[in-house]
């Protein structure tokens, strides 16, 4: 039993919803990271008469920016070239571009294919993600040092 | 034996992935709610008592905030990319069945230890910022129970 090898479709279908499963979490956390950040940009401008004399608004606006631009790349819809024989996204689409293929090792191959796909947009929207959750942690460092340092 | 454990190892995995799921939409939740808390708080500044001054007020919202992205940070350790792979430019071929079932339950093995870890410093977070929360909650009530803002 141990000895055999797993049912490659499975196998590969298991690995796809994986990877769905992680890219819709990473679109809800860059989805309500970005609410977050719009949020919290008002209480920062409306203070902005309380600054240190060295942080003007600019600067404290920039990580806002950054943060914006990485969260809006991260959630920003892809649908690579490579993928556009089995998941077609076409504005007039005709009946003959869904075609049902019987070679089995033609399905595997779309599959490990799609998993290369989405294993290349799971990677950049972490890659945002990571940077915009950093921009995050760094200015609450930031403004946690800013804050304590003014109580002294 | 083979197939129970890998039933076995499933249920870990779903669970974990449920429970994980389920921190990420709490504290995605609680980061929102505390976004919208500081507004009022800062707009009742000048009402506060004289001990209490705006920045002490806001010291918990960051360490709060700061706790709360520590537990939505995005992680996938190296010791899962063996089989769960992500690359800029991956390629079809670079995705290959394992060999045996054997390889498949150590696979489904490291996967319980990472999402293990993961939950771990997740709660840990979430437990802090809720504390943190519970506490500036019970505290606010009691002051204006106090001074009758």
């Amino acid at each position: 039993m141990t000895d055999e090898a797993p049912d490659p479709a499975m196998h590969y279908g298991n690995l796809i919803s994986a990877y769905t499963e992680a890219i819709r979490l990473s679109d809800f956390k860059a989805n309500l990271t970005v609410l977050f950040v719009a949020i919290m940009m008002g209480p920062v401008v409306a203070s902005k008469d309380k600054f240190p004399h060295f942080l003007s608004l600019q600067i404290a606006l920039a990580p806002f920016l950054v943060a914006f631009f990485c969260l809006l790349m991260c959630v920003f819809p892809r649908f690579p070239r490579r993928g556009r024989r089995n998941f077609l996204v076409a504005r007039n689409p005709q009946r003959g571009d869904f075609l049902y293929s019987e070679h089995k090792e033609e399905d595997i191959g779309q599959l490990k294919l799609r998993c290369a796909i989405l294993s290349g947009i799971l990677f950049w929207k972490t890659l945002f993600l990571k940077i915009s959750f950093f921009i995050c942690l760094a200015t609450l460092i930031a403004t946690f040092l800013l804050l304590t340092f003014s109580l002294l | 034996m083979a197939s129970d454990a890998k039933t076995y190892y499933r249920n870990q995995i779903a669970a974990y992935t449920d429970t994980i799921r389920i921190s990420d939409f709490k504290a995605n939740v609680a980061i929102i709610y505390g976004a919208f808390t500081i507004g009022p708080v800062m707009g009742f500044a000048d009402k506060f008592p004289p001990f209490l001054p705006l920045n002490a007020v806001l010291l918990p919202f960051v360490v709060v905030f700061f706790c709360l992205l520590v537990c939505l940070y995005p992680r996938y350790p190296r010791a899962g990319r063996e089989t769960f792979l992500i690359k800029a430019n991956a390629k079809p071929e670079d995705f290959v069945v394992p060999a045996n079932q054997q390889i498949v339950l150590e696979g489904q093995q490291t996967l319980c230890v990472i999402l293990c870890n993961i939950l771990y410093w997740k709660t840990i977070m979430l437990q802090i910022s809720f504390a943190i929360y519970i506490l500036g909650t019970l505290l606010a009530a009691a002051l204006l129970a106090y001074f009758k803002l």
